[in-house]
C-alpha cells in the first residue's frame, strides 16, 4: 500500500514552475529515492512534503489523508520526520535536549504545567520518558556518548547522526532524508548506508531520500524516482532505472550529438 | 553538599541583610530594592530576547501597565494587595500575548523597531484614562500591608521583592527546564526545523511574550506600591534600554544573569559616584582646575568604560566570569597534581 502518494503536484515561483505535474508513490516499509540532477525540483518536493511550499496545483495524500490542509507544526505528528541538507540542529540545546525536541509533539503538558515542572507528577513523568526514550535512540545510533554535548562541537558526521536520531524519536512512518551522504567520504556513506537500512528495519519506517550519490541511491533504495526540470523522467527499480534512456541522458547530457558535432 | 551549605549561607545572608545595614546605608537598601525589582523584569525578558529570540525594546510598557493595574485593583477596586500584583501579572501577560502577534511577522531589527513602538504607544494610552492613570501627573498608590505588617520602608518591602523574585525564578527555572523552554530555544536557532519539530512558531512566540510581560507585570505592581508614586511618563525608553543592557551584560538566557546583570547594572553609578567623590576629596591636583573637572565627571565615564569593558572581554555575560573562574581553578589545580604525582612516584 502506498503511504505517501503525490497527484499532478506543480510549484511555481513566479514564472518558473520548479516542480510540473509530479505523480509519485511510496510504498510502506521502502526505502524510496528521489535522484536528479542539480535544480531537478527533488528539494521543492520535501518542501512541499513538510509543508514549507503551497502548491498550485495537485494533491498529497499521507496515510489517506490531504496533507496539504496540516500546518507545518502538525507534520511531525501526522508521523512525518524529517532531516536538512545542512544539518539544523539546534546549537543552543544539546545532544539530548535536541532529541526531547524531536519528542515536542508526544509531550503532552502545556505552560501552566511547565512553570510548576517537577512538582506535577504528569510533567515529571513525561520527561522521564521521552529522556529515556532519547538514550534508547542515541544508544541505538552509537551516539550516547555524546549527550551532553552541544551539537556544533561534534565532527560532521555525528551531528548528522545526531539529526537523524532527533527525527527517529519522533516515531516517524515516513523519514525524509535530505541529502543525507553530503559531504562524506566514501567509507562515511557505505556506514550510512548501512545505517539507514538498520534504521528501516528496526523502526518500522518508511524513507524517502533525496541524494546525489548514486552509490548510495543504488545500492540501498527499492524505488526510485529520477526528476529533471521539475518533471518525473523516470520510476522504477534501481537497475531500470540506471538502464532508462531518459536518465543517462539527464545525467551525462547527449553523447552522441555532441559527438557528431565535433 | 558543600554547595547546597554555601547556597543556605548565602541566601541566610541576604536574609539578614536589611537588619544588619546601619542606617547611613539606606541608600543601598533602597538601589537593592530597586535592582531586584527591574530583576525580575529582566528574567522575564531574558526568557523572551535570550531564550525565544525575539527583541524587545519596549519592556518598560509592560511594566507599567502591570503598575497601574495593580494601583488600579488595590487603590481603585479594593482588592488586596497580595492578589491584585499576580493579577496584574496576568492582565499584562494578556497584553503581551496580544501584542505578540503583530511580532510575529516581523524579527530582528524590524522586531525590534516595532517593539520600541510599543514602548511608546502604551505609555501614551495609559495617559488618556485619567481616571485610572492620573495622566501626567500620576498617581500614588497606597503602602500595603500584609498580615498587620505595613511595608512602608524599604527594609520591609526588600523581603516583599525578595519572596517574589524566589517564587518566580523557580518558575523561570521549572519553564527553562521544560519543554515549552526547549521550544523557546529551538525555535530562536532554527524556525524551520523547530516546526518541523512540531513548535507552532505562532504558539510560541506569542507565548514568550506573554510570560516576559507577565514578569514585568508582577514587577510592575511591586513597583508602583513601593514607589507610592506612578506616571505613565515613567515607564519609557530608558527603563526598557537599562532592561535590555542587563541581560546582554549579565548573560543572555540564563536567570543567573538577568539578577547578576541588574545587580550590577544597578550598584555600578553608586560605586563610580564613590570613586569619583573620595577621588575629588584626596586632595591631589588640588590646584589643578582641570584635574577636578575630571574628577567630578569621572563616575559617568568611569560607568561607561566598565560597561565596554564587561561586553569586551565577557562577551557571554557576568555570570560567564564563574564559568571561567571555575576552569581556570581546575586546569591550576590539575597542573599541580601533574606536577606532584610523577615525583611521589619515581
Amino acid at each position: 500500500m502506498a503511504i505517501l502518494e503525490l497527484s499532478g503536484v506543480t510549484v511555481r515561483f513566479g514564472g518558473i514552475v520548479a516542480v510540473n505535474q509530479l505523480d509519485m508513490k511510496v510504498e510502506e516499509g521502502t526505502i524510496h529515492g528521489l535522484i536528479g540532477p542539480n535544480g531537478a525540483g527533488k528539494s521543492t518536493v520535501f518542501n512541499v512534503l513538510s509543508r514549507y511550499y503551497e502548491p498550485a496545483e495537485g494533491t498529497v495524500t499521507f496515510d489517506g489523508r490531504n496533507l496539504l490542509q496540516y500546518q507545518p507544526s502538525q507534520v511531525v505528528g501526522l508521523g512525518i520526520a524529517r532531516t536538512f541538507q545542512n544539518v539544523e540542529l539546534f546549537r543552543g540545546l544539546t545532544v539530548w535536549e535536541n532529541l526531547m525536541v524531536g519528542q515536542h509533539h508526544n509531550i503532552r503538558y502545556g505552560m501552566f504545567a511547565a512553570a510548576l515542572g517537577g512538582l506535577l507528577p504528569r510533567v515529571r513523568q513525561a520527561e522521564q520518558e521521552a529522556r529515556d526514550r532519547a538514550m534508547e535512540v542515541l544508544e541505538f545510533l552509537g551516539i550516547a556518548a555524546h549527550r551532553d554535548a552541544y551539537p556544533q562541537f561534534l565532527p560532521y558526521g555525528i551531528q548528522k547522526r545526531v539529526e537523524f536520531a532527533r527525527a527517529l524519536v519522533s516515531r516517524p512512518r515516513l523519514i525524509l532524508l535530505d541529502e543525507p551522504a553530503a559531504g562524506m567520504n566514501p567509507s562515511e556513506t557505505e556506514e550510512l548506508a548501512q545505517l539507514i537500512k538498520i534504521m528501516r528495519d528496526k523502526y518500522e519506517t518508511t524513507v524517502l531520500l533525496v541524494e546525489h550519490d548514486m552509490s548510495l541511491v543504488m545500492s540501498i533504495c527499492e524505488r526510485i524516482t529520477v526528476m529533471d526540470f521539475g518533471r518525473k523522467i523516470a520510476d522504477g527499480t534501481p537497475a531500470e532505472v540506471q538502464a532508462n534512456p531518459a536518465v543517462i541522458k539527464a545525467y551525462l547530457g547527449e553523447e552522441e550529438v555532441e559527438a557528431e558535432h565535433a | 553538599m558543600t554547595r547546597k551549605l554555601l547556597y543556605v549561607i548565602g541566601f541566610a545572608a541576604v536574609l539578614a541583610l536589611p537588619q544588619v545595614l546601619p542606617e547611613e546605608l539606606n541608600w543601598l537598601i533602597m538601589l537593592l530594592d530597586r535592582a531586584l525589582m527591574i530583576a525580575i523584569v529582566a528574567i522575564g525578558l531574558n526568557i523572551l530576547t535570550g531564550n525565544a529570540g525575539q527583541i524587545s525594546l519596549g519592556h518598560a510598557a509592560f511594566m507599567g501597565f502591570g503598575a497601574f493595574v495593580c494601583y488600579g485593583l488595590t487603590d481603585i477596586i479594593g482588592v488586596p494587595f497580595w492578589f491584585s500584583v499576580p493579577i496584574a501579572g496576568f492582565v499584562a501577560a494578556i497584553l503581551g500575548w496580544g501584542l505578540g502577534f503583530p511580532a510575529l511577522r516581523l524579527s530582528g531589527h524590524y522586531l525590534a523597531i516595532a517593539t520600541l513602538g510599543f514602548g511608546y504607544a502604551i505609555p501614551q494610552i495609559l495617559n488618556l484614562f485619567e481616571g485610572w492613570t492620573g495622566g501626567w501627573t500620576g498617581v500614588k498608590p497606597s503602602v500595603p500591608t500584609l498580615f498587620g505588617i505595613s511595608f512602608s520602608s524599604d527594609r520591609a518591602y526588600f523581603y516583599l521583592i525578595l519572596v517574589t523574585l524566589v517564587v518566580l525564578v523557580w518558575i523561570a527555572r521549572n519553564i527553562q527546564r521544560s519543554a515549552v523552554g526547549r521550544a523557546f530555544i529551538a525555535l530562536r536557532d532554527s524556525e524551520v526545523a523547530a516546526q518541523a519539530m512540531g513548535i507552532s512558531l505562532a504558539k510560541y512566540k506569542t507565548m514568550a511574550f506573554a510570560i516576559s510581560a507577565f514578569y514585568a507585570g508582577v514587577a510592575g505592581g511591586l513597583w508602583a506600591h513601593w514607589l507610592n508614586y506612578i506616571s505613565p511618563g515613567n515607564f519609557g525608553f530608558g527603563i526598557s534600554i537599562e532592561l535590555f543592557t542587563i541581560i546582554v551584560l549579565g548573560g543572555l538566557g540564563t536567570v543567573s544573569g538577568a539578577i547578576v546583570g541588574a545587580l550590577f547594572l544597578g550598584l555600578l553609578p553608586k560605586l563610580t559616584e564613590i570613586i569619583s567623590l573620595s577621588l575629588q576629596r584626596s586632595g591631589a591636583f588640588a590646584d589643578s582646575f582641570f584635574m577636578q573637572n575630571v574628577f567630578k565627571n569621572s563616575n559617568q565615564v568611569l560607568t561607561g568604560v566598565i560597561l565596554i569593558l564587561v561586553v569586551l572581554y565577557l562577551p557571554m555575560g557576568l555570570v560567564d566570569l564563574w564559568r571561567k573562574a571555575r576552569v581556570w581553578w581546575e586546569t591550576r589545580r590539575q597542573a599541580a597534581g601533574r606536577q606532584a604525582v610523577p615525583r611521589g612516584v619515581k
